[in-house]
C-alpha cells in the first residue's frame, strides 16, 4: 500500500462511468445483487434506528441482510465498494446514491475518510450487526464526540471488514510550521548520518577531537584566580595566554600527551573551570582525561591535574566552590574506581615512578571521603611500606571522626599488612577507640600481631584489659606468653595476680619452660596476700610433693625461700628431709636454708 | 448543538470584536437566504418571486457582510462539516443548521467549492446568475470552465479545490508505519495545540485514529517508535512534547499488558495531559515568585479542565481525561507537587494518570531545552523520586522495557567505540547491557555497516568486557536517531 500522497478529485465531481455496454450477465446478476445488499443495508440501520437492535424487526430485516450478503460473499471472496460523497459504487458501478448529506451512509463514510470499504467472505452476523450499529450513530451526539466510524470498528475490532482510509490535508495545511513533509522529511530524509537541522549554537566542545566552536574568556577572572593561588611550578602558562594554534594543537594531541601538552590540556580544563559551566558535562570529561592519563601512566600528570582542581576549590567561593568540590571528589573517585583500579594500583607499586608522586595522589584520594574504605583496601595491595605508612598517616584524622570505618575492615583473618597499620594507628589513638576490638584481634594468627597488641595495651590498658589479654597465656607462641608475662608483670595488681593464680589453679603454667616459670613464680611470690594459698601450693603433693616436673619444684623451692612466708623454712626442711625425695632438690633446699640463715 | 468559535483566519480579515455578533446575525441571515435560493432554482421557474426575493435577501446579507469585515467581497466556503465566509466559521444554531447542510450538499452536487460575492451585488444579478449557471451546468464536463463567472458580474463560483489525500493505514512496512503515522499525528496535534493556544474550542476529533494507527503499527516495533523521541526537529514545542508523550504513553501502556483499546485510550489522555504545556510555560514565564506561579499553574489546569468540559460527555473517555487533568498536580504519595497548601489527596492518583504523568516527565526532561537530560539521566532521577512523586512500579517497568539507556541514546563504549543503543537488552537484569550499533570508531570516524554490540556478551573467562561509558548528546555529534531506524 502505497504512502504517497496522492490527489483525488474533489467531492462530487464527475459522475462514474457508464458501465460498460456489453457486460457479461453474471457480473451485472452480481452488481445487482449488490445493489440490492446496499439497500438491504440502508433499511437494517434505518430500523435499527427506530427500534434498536433488540427488537424482532431489526432481527428479521438484518437476517435477511445477512443472507443476502452471505450470498453475494460466497461468489466474491472479497466485496470492495468504492465510497464517494454520495454514491457507493461496485466494480465501478453505482450501487447506492444518495444525495442527503445528512442521512447519506455513501457521505458519512466519505467524510470519515473511508475510500474503500471491504466486506470478507466469513463475515459473521455479529460483525455484520457492529457494523451496522456503528453505521447507525449520530455522530453529532455529545457521546462521540471524539469519534467516528474509523474509531469505532477499530475498537470493534471487526477482522473480515476492511477500508482504505484516507487523511484529507486542507489548503492551511500546507501554511502550518509543521507540515507532513516537513516531518516525513525530518525523519528520513537525512544522508549520512548528518542531521536535516542546524547543530545548536554555542560553546561546545567535542572531547575526542578537542575543537572548541566558541570560546568566551574571562580573562579578569582567570588571572584574579592565578593571583590567588600559590601556584605549583607544574603551571607552565596562564590560560588566557593560549592562543587559537595551541589550541589546535591540543587538539591534535588529543592520543599522544606528553607531559607539556597534559599541562596545556589541565590549563584549558581549568579554563573550562573558571568559567563554570555546569552543562558542560566536565565530569565526563575527566573521566576521559583520566583514562587517557593512565593508559600511558602519566602518574605526574594525573596528581598535578588533581592538585590543581584542589587549588581552584580552595581560591573560589559559593556555589564554584561547590562545583568544584564536586568535580574533584569526581575526579578522585574515577581515578581508582571499577577498572581503572588496576591501573592505579600497578602505578602506585611501580618502583621506576617516584614516590612523592604516589604521596600526592594518595594524598588526594584521601580528601573524598568515599574513597576511605577504598584506600584501607589499598593498602593490603601496596608493596611498599612507606605507602603502607602513608596511607594509614591519611586516614589517620578521618578515622579520630569515625573509626567504624575500619571496625568492619578488620577481623582475625585481615591480613598482616592491613593489621600492622591498623596497629600502628591504634598507637595514636584513644583507647577507648579500638577496645572493643582487641579480643578479635588477639586471635589473630599472626603471632607479630598478637605480641605487637600486648605492646600496644602495656601503657595503656585498664583493669579490664587484663582480663582479655589473660587468654594469651596459654598462646602456642611462647614469645607473646612472655611478652604477656612481662605486662603482667609490670602491672603487677592484684587483678593481674588473681588471673595468674587462677591460670595457675588450672594447671596452665607450671608445665611450660623455665623462664615462663620463674616469671610466674616471681610474680606470685611478690603477691603477699596470697602467701597462704602459695603455701598451699607449695605443700600440695602437685608442686612439693614428689610428682611434679623437678625444674617446676626446684623453682618453686627457690620462690619459697624468697619469699616473706614465715613458714618457708619450716616447709624447705621438711622437701630437705624426706629420705625419697629428688636428691637434686634435695640439695637446692638445703642450699636454700644455708642463705635463708646467712640473711 | 455545540457552539463553534472562529476558525483561524489567516487571510482576510476577521470580524472585529465589536461586530462579532453583527457577523453572526448576518451570516444566519445569509445562510437562510442562500439556501432558499439555491433550493428554489431548482424548484421553481427562475422569474418566480419566491427567487427573486431569496436573490435581494442574499445580496442584502453578502453586501452586509461585506462591510462587517470591511473588504470588497466575501468568499463562502465549505470543509466538511463547516461553512465559512472569508475563512471565518459560520455560527451554526439548531435554527440554521438545516440551511448550512442544504447549501453544503447543493454545492457539494454541483462541484463547487467558493462562491465569490462581490460588495455590488444585487439580486437581479443572482438570477441572472442562476439562468447562466443552469445553461452552464448543461454543458459537458469537460467544456465546463473551472470558474464560471456570471456575466452580469458581482457573483464567481469555483470548484471545490483538489483536496490531497494520504492513504493512510498500517502497512506490511514498520518503517513506513512509523513515518507516516508520526507525520500525520504531528500535523493534526499542531492543529489542536494552535487551537488551544489561540483559545479556541474545538473538537479533537480524529486525533484518536492516529493514536489507534500507533497502536497497531508499534506492536513489535517498539524500537522503531522509540527512536521517535529522539526526533529533534521541534524540540521544545508543546505539539513536540505532546506527540512524544502520547507514543511513550502507549508504549508503556503496552508493557503493563492493557489491551489495545486502553492503550489508545491512554494515549488520548497523554494528549490531553500535555495540551496546555505551552500556556503553561508562557504563564510561568510571566510569573514572578512563587505565589504567581502555583495561581500559575492552578490556571493553567483549570484552563484545561474548561476546555475539557466544552465537550462534556458522561463517558469513560471523557472521565479519565478529566481525572487525569485533575491529578496533574498530584504525586503518588499524595503530597501535592509544588506545594499547594491544603491540597493533600488521601488516595494515589488513577492509573492512568500515574502512566501519563510519568511519560510525559520523561519527555519533558529529555526534550525541554532548558532541562534537557540525557535519557538514561532521566530515569535515574525516576529511580530516586520512585515512591514520592512516581509509582515505583511503573518506573521500573520503564525502566525495564525500555533500559536504562533506551533505544535511540547515543553512548560511548568502553572500547572507545560510540554508538545508538539499537534495541532492548536480552534478560531483565541485563537492563544496562543493552545492543548497540556502532556508528564512530575510537579515532571518531564514522563507521559504516550494521556494526552491533551486545553488551551482556561474555569473554572467555565469563565476564562482561563491553560496557557503557557515558551517554552522548546526540546533537553533540549531529546524528538523526529517528533516520537510523526509520530510513529505508
Amino acid at each position: 500500500m502505497s504512502s504517497e500522497p496522492r490527489d483525488t478529485p474533489g467531492a462530487g465531481a464527475a459522475s462514474p462511468p457508464s458501465p460498460p455496454p456489453h457486460r457479461k450477465d453474471a457480473e451485472n446478476t452480481l452488481v445487482q445483487a449488490v445493489a440490492e445488499l446496499m439497500v438491504g443495508i440502508e433499511k437494517s440501520i434505518r430500523t435499527l434506528v427506530q427500534f434498536g437492535p433488540e427488537h424482532q424487526n431489526f432481527t428479521t430485516v438484518v437476517g435477511r441482510t445477512y443472507k443476502h450478503l452471505d450470498g453475494v460473499l460466497a461468489k466474491e471472496e472479497v466485496l470492495s465498494l468504492g465510497i464517494e460523497p454520495f454514491r457507493i459504487t461496485y466494480t465501478d458501478t453505482v450501487v447506492l446514491e444518495d444525495f442527503e448529506i445528512d442521512k447519506s451512509l455513501c457521505y458519512k463514510l466519505y467524510q470519515d475518510g473511508v475510500r474503500v470499504l471491504r466486506l470478507l467472505r466469513g463475515l459473521s452476523l455479529k460483525e455484520f450487526s457492529e457494523l451496522l450499529s456503528i453505521l447507525a450513530i449520530d455522530f453529532r451526539n455529545p457521546q462521540y464526540l471524539d469519534e467516528d466510524t474509523i474509531t469505532l470498528m477499530w475498537k470493534r475490532d471487526l477482522e473480515r471488514i476492511q477500508c482504505d482510509v484516507v487523511e484529507v490535508l486542507f489548503e492551511e495545511d500546507e501554511q502550518r510550521t509543521i507540515t507532513y513533509e516537513g516531518v516525513v522529511s525530518g525523519l528520513t530524509a537525512s544522508t549520512d548520518l548528518v542531521s536535516a537541522h542546524p547543530p545548536r549554537g554555542g560553546h561546545r566542545e567535542d572531547i575526542d577531537s578537542l575543537t572548541f566552536d566558541r570560546i568566551e574568556l574571562d580573562s579578569a577572572k582567570v588571572e584574579a584566580v592565578f593571583r590567588s593561588l600559590d601556584t605549583p611550578d607544574l603551571l607552565e602558562q596562564k590560560v588566557y595566554g593560549l592562543s587559537e594554534h595551541d589550541r589546535e594543537q591540543l587538539a591534535k594531541a588529543t592520543h599522544s600527551l606528553d607531559a607539556g601538552q597534559a599541562h596545556k590540556l589541565m590549563h584549558v580544563f581549568i579554563y573550562h573551570i573558571a568559567e563554570l559551566r555546569p552543562d558542560e558535562r566536565i565530569d565526563l570529561y575527566l573521566s576521559r582525561l583520566v583514562d587517557q592519563l593512565l593508559e600511558q601512566r602519566k602518574l605526574k600528570e594525573l596528581v598535578a591535574i588533581l592538585v590543581l582542581l584542589q587549588q581552584f576549590s580552595n581560591a573560589f567561593q559559593g556555589r564554584k566552590q561547590e562545583l568544584l568540590r564536586s568535580f574533584l571528589a569526581e575526579a578522585t573517585l574515577a581515578v581508582i574506581e571499577g577498572e581503572r583500579r588496576t591501573a592505579i594500583l600497578s602505578l602506585l607499586n611501580d618502583q621506576t615512578i617516584e614516590t612523592q608522586e604516589k604521596h600526592y595522589l594518595l594524598g588526594l584520594l584521601s580528601t573524598n571521603p568515599r574513597l576511605l574504605p577504598t584506600l584501607i583496601d589499598l593498602i593490603e595491595e601496596l608493596r611498599q611500606p612507606a605507602l603502607r605508612r602513608a596511607v594509614a598517616d591519611l586516614l589517620l584524622p578521618h578515622l579520630r571522626r569515625d573509626f567504624s570505618l575500619l571496625t568492619g575492615k578488620l577481623s582475625a583473618k585481615t591480613s598482616t599488612l592491613l593489621a600492622s597499620e591498623a596497629l600502628y594507628l591504634f598507637e595514636k589513638l584513644p583507647f577507648v577507640t579500638y577496645r572493643r576490638l582487641l579480643p578479635t584481634l588477639l586471635s589473630h594468627p599472626d603471632p607479630f600481631i598478637r605480641r605487637a597488641l600486648l605492646t600496644l595495651v602495656e601503657n595503656n590498658a585498664s583493669e579490664e584489659c587484663l582480663a582479655l589479654v589473660v587468654p594469651l597465656l596459654e598462646d602456642a607462641d611462647r614469645e607473646v606468653r612472655l611478652a604477656l608475662l612481662k605486662l603482667l608483670k609490670k602491672r603487677s595488681s592484684t587483678q593481674c595476680h588473681e588471673l595468674l593464680w587462677q591460670q595457675l589453679e588450672r594447671g596452665v603454667l607450671y608445665e611450660r619452660d623455665d623462664r615462663e616459670r620463674r616469671l610466674v613464680l616471681g610474680l606470685l611470690a611478690a603477691d603477699e596476700t596470697r602467701h597462704p594459698q602459695l603455701r598451699d601450693f607449695f605443700l600440695s603433693r602437685k608442686l612439693i610433693g614428689s610428682s611434679g616436673v623437678l625444674e617446676t619444684r626446684i623453682r618453686l623451692a627457690e620462690a619459697l625461700a624468697a619469699s616473706t612466708l614465715p613458714d618457708k623454712v619450716a616447709m624447705l626442711k621438711e622437701v630437705a628431709g624426706r629420705r625419697l625425695e629428688n636428691k637434686d632438690l634435695k640439695i637446692v633446699c638445703e642450699n636454700l636454708l644455708r642463705t635463708i640463715d646467712h640473711v | 448543538m455545540s457552539d463553534i468559535l472562529e476558525a483561524p483566519a489567516p487571510g482576510p480579515q476577521r470580524p472585529e470584536d465589536g461586530r462579532r455578533e453583527e457577523f453572526y446575525s448576518s451570516g444566519s441571515s445569509f445562510l437562510s437566504a442562500f439556501s432558499i435560493l439555491l433550493k428554489s432554482a431548482f424548484m421553481y421557474d427562475l422569474s418566480n418571486q419566491t427567487i427573486h426575493d431569496a436573490a435581494a435577501r442574499v445580496a442584502e446579507a453578502a453586501r452586509s457582510l461585506c462591510a462587517i469585515l470591511n473588504e470588497p467581497s466575501i468568499t463562502y466556503t465549505h470543509s466538511k462539516d463547516l461553512s465559512f465566509v472569508n475563512r471565518t466559521v459560520l455560527r451554526v444554531n439548531a435554527n440554521t443548521y438545516c440551511f448550512n447542510t442544504l447549501i453544503r450538499e447543493t454545492l457539494l452536487r454541483l462541484n463547487i467549492g467558493e462562491c465569490t460575492f462581490e460588495r455590488t451585488i444585487e439580486g437581479p444579478m443572482l438570477v441572472s446568475f442562476l439562468a447562466e449557471f443552469q445553461h452552464h451546468l448543461a454543458l459537458p464536463e469537460e467544456r465546463r470552465s473551472e470558474v464560471f463567472r456570471s456575466s452580469s458580474g458581482g457573483f464567481t463560483i469555483a470548484p471545490v479545490k483538489r483536496q490531497r489525500e494520504i492513504l493512510w493505514g498500517v502497512t506490511s512496512d514498520p518503517k513506513e508505519n512509523a513515518v507516516n503515522i508520526c507525520a500525520l499525528l504531528y500535523l493534526y496535534v499542531d492543529r489542536i495545540v494552535d487551537q488551544v493556544d489561540q483559545d479556541q474550542k474545538k473538537p479533537t476529533k480524529g486525533v484518536k485514529r492516529f493514536l489507534q494507527q500507533v497502536v497497531d503499527a508499534c506492536a513489535g516495533q517498539e524500537h522503531l517508535w522509540l527512536s521517535l523521541l529522539f526526533l529533534d526537529s521541534y524540540r521544545g514545542q508543546t505539539t513536540d512534547q505532546v506527540v512524544k508523550s502520547a507514543i511513550l504513553t502507549i508504549i508503556l501502556a503496552r508493557a503493563a499488558g492493557l489491551d489495545r483499546n486502553h492503550q489508545a485510550d491512554l494515549g488520548y489522555v497523554a494528549i490531553y495531559y500535555n495540551l496546555f504545556n505551552g500556556k503553561l510555560r508562557s504563564a510561568l514565564g510571566q510569573a514572578e515568585g512563587h505565589v504567581e506561579r502555583l495561581l500559575a499553574r492552578r490556571n493553567t489546569l483549570f484552563s484545561a479542565l474548561d476546555y475539557l468540559m466544552t465537550f462534556f460527555s458522561l463517558t469513560d473517555d471523557w472521565a479519565r481525561r478529566a481525572i487525569s487533568l485533575f491529578e496533574r498536580y498530584h504525586r503518588f504519595d499524595g503530597e501535592p507537587i509544588h506545594g499547594l497548601p491544603g491540597y493533600r489527596f488521601r488516595w494515589p492518583p488513577h492509573l492512568y494518570t500515574q502512566i501519563v504523568a510519568l511519560t510525559s516527565e520523561f519527555v519533558a526532561l529529555v526534550s525541554d531545552p532548558t532541562r534537557a537530560m540525557l535519557p538514561d539521566e532521566a530515569l535515574r532521577l525516576f529511580h530516586q523520586q520512585a515512591g514520592t512523586l512516581y509509582n515505583p512500579a511503573l518506573v521500573k517497568l520503564l525502566v525495564n522495557h525500555i533500559g536504562i539507556y533506551p533505544i535511540g541514546s547515543m553512548v560511548e563504549l568502553n572500547t572507545g567505540e560510540r554508538g545508538v543503543v539499537y534495541d532492548l537488552p536480552k534478560g531483565a537484569t541485563n537492563f544496562n547491557k543493552p545492543i548497540v550499533k556502532v556508528l564512530f570508531d575510537p579515532q571518531g570516524r564514522r563507521v559504516g555497516g550494521d556494526e552491533l554490540r551486545d553488551l551482556s556478551a561474555l569473554d572467555g573467562q565469563g565476564k562482561p568486557y563491553l560496557r557503557i561509558l557515558r551517554s552522548i548528546d546526540p546533537s553533540a555529534t549531529s546524528t538523526n536517531i529517528p533516520f537510523l531506524f526509520l530510513s529505508a
